[in-house]
Formats: C-alpha cells, sequence, structure tokens
C-alpha cells in the first residue's frame, strides 16, 4: 500500500507570532513548503495557485473563522477535497464534533509544542494516505 | 485529537538555535504586548459600554494567551487565560463596562507572571537580582 507525500502545505493563521514558529517548524524541521496566510481572504486568493498538499486552519480569526474560510476553500477547484487540520484552543466536545462534520483529519490543540508539531502532522498524514490509497 | 511525543532531542543542534533565538525574540516583545493590553485595559475604565473596546481587548488577550505557551512562557499564558476568559464572558453578556475590581488583579497576575519569567532567566543566567529601590 503505497503513500502519497506530504510537501505543500497552506498554513492560514491570523497570529504573526504563530505563523513565525509554525513556518519554523514545517519549513526548516520538517522540510514542507509552507504558504502562511495571515486571514481567510488571503488563503482564498492563494489557494488555486499554492495548490497545497494540507490546509493547516486556525479557527478563530478576525473577520471570517476557520469554519467558513473551510467552506469558501471547498468552493475553490484546487482545495475541494484538499485535506485539513484545525489549528485550534477550541476543542470542547461540540467543537471536535463541528469540525469532524466538515470533514477535518484530525485537530490540533493550542498550544502545540513547536518541536512536535512535524511528528504529529506526519503521523495524521500517513494514516490518511495509507487509508486514501 | 492529534498528540505526539516530545522529539527535542531529535532536532539539531542548528534547529535548536533557532528555536531558542526565536524564544529570545519573543520575549523581548513581551513588554510591549503586556502595553497593548493595559493600554486597552485602561481605555475600558470609566467608559459605561465598549464593545469595541473589549473585543480589541479579548484580541490582545487571546493572542498572548496561545502564543505565550507556544513559546515556553507557561505563566504567562495562564494569566492570560483568566483575563480572556473573563473578556470572553464580558462580550457574551453584552459588553458591559467591567468594574476595575474586576480586571486589577487578573491585570496584576499577567505583569507578576512576566516579572517572574524574567527573574527565571536571569536566575539561569547567574546574573544577580538587583533589590527594587
Amino acid at each position: 500500500m503505497g503513500s502519497r507525500p506530504l510537501k505543500r502545505i497552506l498554513l492560514v493563521e491570523d497570529d504573526p507570532d504563530i505563523q513565525t514558529v509554525t513556518s519554523l517548524a514545517l519549513g526548516s524541521f520538517g522540510g514542507y513548503t509552507v504558504e502562511v496566510c495571515s486571514s481567510a481572504q488571503q488563503a482564498i486568493d492563494s489557494a488555486a495557485a499554492f495548490a497545497p498538499d494540507l490546509i493547516l486552519l486556525d479557527v478563530m480569526m478576525p473577520g471570517m473563522d476557520g469554519i467558513h474560510t473551510l467552506e469558501a476553500l471547498r468552493r475553490i477547484p484546487e482545495t475541494s477535497v484538499t485535506p485539513v487540520i484545525f489549528l485550534t484552543a477550541r476543542v470542547q466536545p461540540h467543537d471536535v464534533a463541528r469540525y469532524k462534520e466538515l470533514g477535518s483529519l484530525a485537530v490540533i490543540r493550542k498550544p502545540f509544542e513547536p518541536t512536535t508539531l512535524v511528528e504529529t502532522i506526519d503521523g495524521i498524514w500517513n494514516e490518511y494516505s495509507g487509508q486514501a490509497d | 485529537m492529534a498528540s505526539g511525543t516530545n522529539t527535542v532531542d531529535k532536532l539539531t543542534e542548528a534547529q535548536r538555535a533557532r528555536l531558542r533565538a526565536l524564544r529570545r525574540s519573543y520575549e523581548a516583545e513581551l513588554p510591549e504586548k503586556l502595553a497593548l493590553i493595559a493600554g486597552a485595559v485602561a481605555a475600558l475604565e470609566g467608559a459605561e459600554s465598549d464593545r469595541a473596546g473589549l473585543e480589541q481587548l479579548y484580541q490582545h488577550i487571546h493572542k498572548l494567551a496561545g502564543s505565550a505557551a507556544i513559546y515556553g512562557f507557561d505563566e504567562i499564558s495562564r494569566a492570560a487565560g483568566s483575563l480572556e476568559a473573563w473578556a470572553s464572558s464580558a462580550l457574551t453578556a453584552g459588553g458591559a463596562a467591567p468594574a476595575r475590581v474586576e480586571l486589577a488583579p487578573m491585570v496584576d497576575a499577567l505583569h507578576q507572571a512576566f516579572s517572574a519569567s524574567r527573574t527565571m532567566r536571569k536566575r539561569a543566567r547567574g546574573a544577580p537580582i538587583r533589590p527594587r529601590r
């Protein structure tokens, strides 16, 4: 059973400090190509051209939140079925249930440990890509 | 929900150095973040109702609570989290002006957490702690 490689990650996160440390972890430590978007609109504008393998999506953002951002990204052909992982502190049971309803692969709870982020994402991806083949 | 094991030992020394540098950079910006919060609190005092001001305070606090923990400043994150919970409740209740007595202890706790983090770092470096005059 083969596995699809994970190479390109679209990070949608409005906090510059979290953007920085997450980019370091994913890009420098994980070797992924990362596109950072500070808002829903930036993500919508970038998604088609960047064509991510995976979307890491914050939930609580000013303006359009992560839930609505995902709905908008699903209307773009290039990201209509792109796997999504939510990155959020909102992890009450009803929140997680909602994320699952929206088809997210997983939820990574904030605060997360930067040194383990790549391993966490790799584990989620390996499980997903193994099931997808 | 995803979880991972600590892989800090798997990072190269160069990667660990980059994380340390990033943490130092974040720490250097903490006074400015605290000043933003203090300013937002001061702007709320005396106002009968200021939903916009309360939302601004909430955004500053929410960012600090999230990022501080990721960068390893757990005490600051916890203190910010208390203030965040208060601000969230106040917003849900309709944005009524806070009583000074409600905010002051939480703001003090935040400043104490910040001072404690600086004291710990100085002690770790071996620098003497000079008494306040």
